[in-house]
């Protein structure tokens, strides 16, 4: 047990190793899931869960489209500029 | 009994207020105070002026205090002392996944008062055990570098800012409730 525990505190003296890839930006769902939820947590008057659930999936979505667009416009304005 | 309230209110504001202030600005973000030595004239004026503004915070609103105090200590307290358990449980455990998953992505070398003083301020704010970690951590004995090092700071400044919020509603939250008791 304690040798398990030594093994886990170890994880986190090391970094994980992440490339500067496009494939790394999918860390940022995480951070927006956590983002609206919490958000939601804060703003909803009672606390149920389906009605929770879905004020929380639809901001995540709406975080996540627009996110999208402005990744699109700033492409387009890069392709523009540099052709 | 009110009163009673109302100074333990105030002392307990002045302990921790003096706490962050001196182990947590003075000593291990600024390092300019060391714990056991005396504190020079300037300093002790900003102390002495600051203990008096904690200690009014306490004996004016001591609920309010409470809640922020314990929102702070643990992400959702603040809405436990409210009776709010399952908000309280969803905030705890969402932000403290968030600043975990900082801490193994980046190692707990993220987490550094010496060479990321603005970002340890933020990371302040997801709990003062933040702070054990920060002692461990400062002077560089867990280096960390590009994009681990980015993502595990953006993850725990996020959860040290949501808490914030949490913190700030939870206030609010108290506050309109004793002013509806008041009118009531």
């Amino acid at each position: 047990m304690l040798a398990l525990a030594a093994i886990v505190m170890a994880e986190f003296t090391i970094p994980e190793e992440i490339g500067t890839n496009p494939r790394s930006l999918l860390l940022l769902l995480p951070l927006l899931v956590s983002i609206a939820v919490v958000y939601k947590a804060t703003k909803v008057s009672r606390v149920s869960a389906g009605n929770f659930l879905k004020e929380s999936a639809l901001l995540f979505g709406s975080i996540l489209v627009f996110i999208v667009i402005t990744a699109l416009v700033l492409a387009a304005v890069a392709w523009f500029v540099v052709g | 009994m009110l009163k009673l309230q109302k100074i333990l209110g105030g002392v307990a504001a002045v302990v921790v207020g003096d706490f962050i202030l001196l182990y947590i600005f003075f000593h291990t973000i600024f390092r300019f105070f060391t714990p056991g030595h005396p504190l020079g004239l300037g300093q002790g004026i900003v102390v002495g002026i600051a203990s008096c503004i904690f200690f009014w915070i306490g004996w004016c609103m001591p609920l309010l205090f409470l809640v922020g105090l314990a929102g702070w200590f643990l992400p959702g307290g603040g809405y436990f002392v409210l009776k709010e358990t399952g908000r309280a449980l969803i905030i705890f455990v969402t932000i403290t996944a968030t600043f975990v998953a900082g801490l193994y992505i980046g190692s707990i070398g993220v987490v550094d008062p010496i060479a990321y003083k603005l970002w340890y301020v933020v990371q302040m704010m997801s709990s003062p055990l933040v702070a054990i970690i920060g002692d461990h951590t400062q002077g560089g004995g867990f280096p960390v570098y590009g994009r681990p090092s980015e993502m595990g700071q953006i993850y725990t400044s996020t959860a040290g800012l949501l808490n914030l919020l949490c913190i700030v509603n939870a206030v609010y939250m108290a506050y309109i409730r004793k002013t509806q008791d008041v009118e009531q």
